[in-house]
């Protein structure tokens, strides 16, 4: 029973910083980014191609890979979804980042070939025992980094200047505008941190996970599921979803059978709509639609 | 009605021309149009709910797998005698499924709005498939063989193609209806503001149910046919995620919210990828995915929906005329009264046993400085504010704590200070909201829809869409939307807030022939002038008590009133003066 | 090393090699176009074997029209088309290209990979009487329509791991306790369904069957179950993907057993390169590989087909591409045999052969699917990084070790 605890908590982080990304641009633009799955096997595969040219280890790659998705991010919104915003309603952007995603899987593939990759540092197989539970070293070391990372991520969105104006951008676009501020650049700034969080994720994704490009949608699924659970636009809404996520999973294959984690998930993310749409800890921009 | 004839002459003929088809094409070619019927009644059937009523549900494809699975499941563990039967009893079983799931599903929920909604029904179809694959009676893991059903002598594509036409005319044939009567105004107000369609005597839950009922039933029997069209299905097939996203992008590239948009889009979508892509390999996800997101981006409405917003025809106008009078007659009883109306939030006490009576048939306005309780008090009587204590009684009837819906239909109409018409409707169709939803039938609807609009001055620009109207023709278009429900009471909230001397006489005027009609208006407004003008009776509230209530000129006389509004006591001004004012 | 002669009945292999085309020498005559039809899941979640399928159908028609420059069918000289379509993964798809290849008559077809496209192909492909011989396809409901016109190059599932309980069966020290791990899939559920009977008679214990999704990220729990309960065997019947985690979950956390068989996964080389030192001792199916000694009609021996495959193809072998060359190789034979092109007269070559390819025997079950002892998989295990064949003993590379060493012990 403490195994499954231990299990799903473990896992839990990795889901949690995985969906940080997603629940940042929903709390903050309302949108409902299909594309976010994508950028985390983007950051899964750039981690892979360091590793196997360049041997440096994936942990070490974060700051950069989430560098170049924090860039691409930016791009995206600007060029892409600011256009699709502003001409559609948000509902037909959803449509939009989903072809963007199904295009990028297709390209994925193209490039990296759909063959089973998986980023295994020299560590990988070790692991320690406490009180008779099993702990896995990759799993202890992306528990660690996906804290650290959620932590950063709190920081920056609570502590420096970058987050204030997020934060008041996303409560009161209209008045941020009439302060002069430009808000598509924030929401661009947005969107890459974002889209660099994602790509950190990534990299820890592919030191767990064997990913193929087809691996995408599941990492946006459950990261809808984290931010349903937990509430959008904060690292800690993020984190107490992905956690509960991960524990119910664990609980689920302990009390219910193996084959039912996914199923469950499925549930508690529609009970969840049901009864509290915006998640334990609520929006963290103030009101949602 | 030759019109009529030649259309239905244009039907029958094209039904033929349909049927013959498949002799002269190549069985691909038979295939093709067989996916094409598939994918066109699937987004008609989408449509009816996520286009005419603005609730787009990303999860349609669980309705699919059900409607699979009942009839695989089925016609595995039933003989039935003929294959015919087991079609017929797939495609009636998978129907009912879908349509008791959508049922129970209806009450929870319809209350999401917007992404919310989008995203349960995924979750909800995601949790189908998931029990479809890992649940052992549902052998989705295994996957099930379905009988061939078609007659020998027939070609299985062209024998499907039958079938999915069959369904694609039957999904065609519930938008068609729902399209042309009130339910689609309804549909159309519950798009466009969920929040005042009640007020209008729109029966919100009641409409959304039903659409997502025959939505959800429609797509299961599809699901079913789909199925013995495979002849084997898993959870993988039958519960197609991606299909679930298709139809959504069928409808928007096409136009949603038309009759024909989701056909356009299927139509191109499947020959698209399964005519001009049909020989690419690897990268046909890649050119769907760039063209999808193009077109979203460059119509963002559709293909059809740039069209549908300028093409909207008039029909014309009725010769009977029609009255606007209220249905019931009444006698000299108050129409409204408030009995001590106490209202307490935890610190504050807005309204101190505030107690009124307003006759019939005359207008009474509620007049008093900022912050003395107007608006709480209104709100009281139009059941939004539950009082702490005390009565509000509608012709002798307890109505504080009623539904909004039930109030409409009572008689009681509520005009806004902001106003908020269905934006994306005409003025002509904003008013029609009004009068198909109240108290005259679906047949005489029009008739006082113009009569509205001749009251108001809005008969110029019943064609107009409301988002075009400024401020003045907005509370016009208010009030005349009102009007349209022949309510007996009309509760206006600062109805001349923001206009200009002339729109101000504009609407006095038309408050004035509304109770020339026999309608009861309470009015709760600022402006002197106008209460001096129009008002029958004035109540006067002040820190949350009455302190007057009389005629206009008894009321502007009044010391406690010039003190209440001018801060002094009246022996210290020259009440000549003041009077003089007034005038 | 022994000879790899598959269960050693090989006397009516001979005519075999007399049907290499004579297309060498008719230089100037131009031939007539055989096209294979049929689709491929070039995306989606089979796409990795889709592509091993894809790579075993071209270079057999590289080598027949390049190499030899054509058969000869009768008097006419040949040459093949390969046209597969995407499928995606989608089977509505598949059956509507596929219909169109039909109506543009084609009349020959290879399948593609996944019973769910499998199936429904089948159904259009019989309709239409054209042949269907395809090597991707196992479920055993493929096999019970009573289809005269699919072919499929592997046993049933039902029947793919009698090898395996008859190795386990035979083992010292004595295998007592199994459990078995597998996804929920038409591939996975058939063939646990027959290791559970097979099991059954021969007297091993199944502990438990953990049934796992389609898409799993985590085993943790399966595999605290596992360790608590200890069993001798695992038999975990995953795809590639579930199975690298699989096995990375269990060195991460200890969890150790004496057998460790998976069907999919050690045989392809990106599971080996993946999982290094870990993926040795793991035992597979295995169907073929390069030491064989058989002799082929066309390549002339399996060595040759290899040489051609490592020299043409830019994807590494599997199981899938060599059974998928063989499709072809059955083709060619089955035409020449029959002297025609006709569909059905082919169809009746094709059901009535019984010779040697590159892959092995071949010989269909009346139903179509293949004999279960001629055609049914080795067990193979992994030993120094690459695939031996350790069962049965006529056509073993290598001993067995056994039981596996611990994960924490590996060098």
């Amino acid at each position: 029973m403490l195994q499954a605890l231990a299990d799903g908590l473990l896992q839990g982080a990795v889901l949690s910083l995985a969906a940080a990304g997603f629940s940042l641009v929903f709390g903050v633009m309302h949108v409902l980014n299909l594309t976010h799955g994508v950028t985390v096997l983007l950051g899964a595969y750039l981690a892979l191609l360091l590793w196997r040219i360049l041997g440096i280890d994936p942990l070490l790659t974060i700051p950069l890979v989430a560098a170049l998705l924090f860039a691409l991010g930016y791009a995206y919104q600007r060029l892409l979804i600011q256009i699709a915003i502003r001409r559609a309603s948000l509902m037909s952007t959803l449509i939009v980042t989903l072809g963007i995603a199904l295009a990028l899987r297709n390209v994925l593939t193209l490039v990296f070939s759909p063959d089973v990759q998986a980023i295994r540092p020299s560590y990988a197989a070790e692991h320690i025992s406490l009180g008779g539970i099993i702990l896995d070293v990759p799993h202890l070391l992306a528990f660690a980094a996906s804290l650290l990372l959620l932590g950063l991520l709190a920081v920056i969105l609570d502590r420096t200047s970058l987050g204030r104006i997020i934060r008041a951008t996303a409560q009161q676009p209209l008045a941020a505008r009439l302060c002069a501020v430009d808000v598509e650049h924030v929401f661009g700034l947005t969107f890459g941190l974002a889209a660099a969080f994602a790509g950190a994720s990534g990299v820890i994704v592919g030191m767990l996970f064997p990913f193929t490009p087809t691996t995408e949608g599941y990492w946006t699924l459950y990261a809808f599921v984290v931010v349903v659970l937990g509430g959008a636009g904060s690292p800690a809404g993020a984190l107490l979803g992905g956690l509960l996520l991960g524990v119910v999973g664990s609980f689920t294959v302990r009390w219910i059978g193996p084959a039912f984690p996914n199923a469950m998930a499925f549930l508690v993310l529609v009970l969840m709509l049901l009864i509290r749409p915006n998640g334990l800890l609520g929006n963290a921009f103030g009101a949602s639609r | 009605m030759r019109g009529r004839a030649i259309a239905i002459a244009a039907i029958v003929a094209g039904i033929a021309l349909l049927l013959a088809l498949p002799s002269v094409l190549s069985p691909f070619q038979v295939r093709v149009l067989q996916n094409l019927f598939f994918a066109a009644a699937l987004a008609t059937a989408w449509n009816i709910m996520g286009g005419f009523a603005g609730y787009w549900s990303f999860g349609h494809a669980g309705f699919l797998g059900v409607g699979a699975f009942a009839a695989a499941l089925l016609q595995e563990h039933l003989d039935l005698g003929s294959p015919a039967a087991a079609l017929v009893a797939g495609i009636a079983l998978g129907a009912a499924l879908a349509a008791i799931l959508a049922a129970l599903l209806a009450y929870p929920v319809l209350r999401l709005r917007g992404a919310y909604f989008a995203i349960a029904m995924l979750g909800v179809s995601l949790v189908l498939s998931e029990l479809a694959s890992n649940l052992d009676i549902l052998e989705g893991g295994v996957g099930i063989s379905l009988i061939a059903v078609g007659p020998e002598w027939m070609a299985p594509e062209v024998f499907y193609y039958g079938v999915f036409l069959l369904l694609l005319a039957v999904s065609l044939a519930v938008a068609t209806t729902i399209r042309t009567g009130k339910l689609h105004y309804g549909l159309a107000a519950i798009r466009e503001d969920e929040d005042t369609a009640p007020m209008l005597g729109v029966p919100t839950l009641r409409y959304k149910t039903i659409v997502f009922v025959l939505s959800a039933g429609i797509t299961g029997a599809i699901g079913a046919a789909y199925a013995f069209s495979l002849g084997y299905i898993t959870a993988d097939s039958g519960f197609r995620a991606d299909v679930g996203l298709d139809i959504v992008v069928y409808c928007l590239l096409g136009g949603i919210g038309t009759l024909a948009g989701p056909l356009l889009g299927a139509a191109m979508m499947i020959f698209l990828t399964q005519v001009v892509l049909g020989n690419l390999l690897q990268v046909h996800l890649l050119v769907t995915g760039i063209l999808i997101t193009t077109i979203v981006l460059l119509l963002p409405n559709g293909i059809l929906g740039a069209f549908a917003r300028r093409n909207r025809r008039s029909i014309p106008a009725p010769v009977v005329a029609a009255t606007l009078s209220p249905p019931i007659g009444h006698g000299d009883a108050p129409v409204l009264m408030l009995d001590n109306i106490t209202v307490q939030f935890r610190g504050l006490r807005a309204l101190s046993e505030v107690s009124l009576a307003v006759p019939p048939g005359k207008i009474y306005s509620i007049i008093g400085p900022n912050g003395a309780g107007k608006s709480t008090l209104f709100n009281v009587v139009t059941a939004y504010l539950r009082p702490t204590e005390g009565v509000v009684r509608y012709r002798g009837e307890r109505i504080d704590g009623m539904s909004t819906l039930h109030l409409s239909r009572s008689g009681i109409a509520r005009a806004f200070q902001i106003a908020r018409p269905f934006q994306g409707m005409s003025v002509l169709d904003n008013i029609m909201v009004g009068a198909l939803f109240g108290r005259s039938g679906p047949r005489d609807a029009r008739a006082v829809t113009e009569a509205a609009l001749r009251i108001t001055g809005l008969t110029d620009l019943r064609d107009q869409p409301a988002s075009s109207l400024p401020i003045g023709h907005l509370r016009r278009l208010e009030l005349a939307r009102v009007i349209a429900a022949r309510p007996d009471l009309i509760l206006a909230d600062e109805p001349c807030a923001g206009l200009n001397a002339t729109e101000t006489l504009d609407v006095e005027r038309i408050l004035g022939d509304l109770r020339a009609r026999g309608m009861t208006i309470v009015l709760v407004e600022h402006d002197m002038a106008t209460i001096m003008r129009i008002s029958d009776h004035v109540c006067v509230i002040s820190a949350g008590s009455k302190i007057c209530e009389g005629t206009p000129d008894q009321v502007v006389r009044d010391p406690r009133v010039i003190e209440a509004y001018l801060g002094t006591p009246a022996s210290k001004l020259v009440s000549a003066s003041l009077t003089t004012a007034v005038d | 090393m022994t000879s790899m002669t598959r269960r050693d009945f090989t006397r009516s292999a001979a005519a075999g090699t007399a049907l290499i085309a004579a297309g060498s020498r008719a230089r100037a005559q131009t031939a007539k176009t055989v096209t294979l039809g049929g689709s491929i899941p070039f995306s989606g979640s089979q796409a990795n074997t889709g592509l091993n399928v894809y790579e075993g159908y071209k270079v057999v028609v590289k080598y027949v029209n390049e190499k030899l420059g054509g058969f000869k069918v009768g008097n006419e000289l040949c040459k093949l088309d390969l046209q597969m379509i995407d499928d995606a993964s989608d089977p509505q798809r598949a059956v509507t290209l596929i219909q169109k290849q039909i109506d543009e008559g084609v009349n020959f077809f290879l399948g593609s990979f996944s019973s769910a496209i499998v199936l429904p192909t089948v159904a259009v492909t019989e309709r239409a009487r054209k042949p269907m011989v395809q090597a991707g396809g196992g479920s055993d409901q493929i096999f019970t329509h009573g289809y005269r016109y699919s072919f499929g190059i592997y046993p049933r599932a039902s029947r793919q791991l009698n090898s395996f309980v008859a190795m386990l069966k035979g083992m010292k020290p004595q295998v007592q306790t199994i459990s078995i791990a597998v996804t929920n899939d038409p591939y996975g559920l058939p063939l646990a369904a027959g290791a559970t009977e097979a099991l059954k008679e021969a007297g091993i214990k199944l502990l438990e069957t953990y049934k796992l999704p389609p898409t799993v990220n985590d085993v943790s729990g399966v595999l605290s179950e596992i360790r608590a309960s200890t069993p001798d065997v695992l038999l975990a019947i995953t795809h590639e993907d579930i199975s690298t985690l699989f096995v990375q979950q269990m060195v991460s956390t200890g969890t150790d057993v004496k057998v460790l068989y998976m069907p999919l996964g050690p045989e392809i080389e990106q599971f080996r390169k993946t999982l290094g030192k870990y993926s040795n001792q793991l035992l597979t199916l295995i169907y073929w590989e390069p030491r064989v000694k058989y002799s082929d009609p066309i390549f002339g021996n399996a060595q040759a087909y290899y040489e051609w495959y490592k020299a043409n193809s830019s994807r590494v072998w599997s199981n899938q591409s060599v059974a998928a060359s063989c499709c072809i190789v059955c083709y060619v034979t089955a035409m020449q045999k029959a002297g025609s092109l006709d569909p059905t007269k082919v169809r009746d070559a094709l059901a009535a052969l019984d010779f040697t390819t590159m892959y092995g025997r071949v010989k269909w079950t009346p139903e179509g699917d293949g004999d279960p002892v001629l055609m049914g998989p080795t067990v193979g295990q992994v030993q120094n990084g690459a695939p031996e064949i350790v069962y049965p003993p006529d056509a073993a590379t290598s001993k067995l070790i056994y039981p596996m060493s611990k994960w924490a012990e590996r060098t």
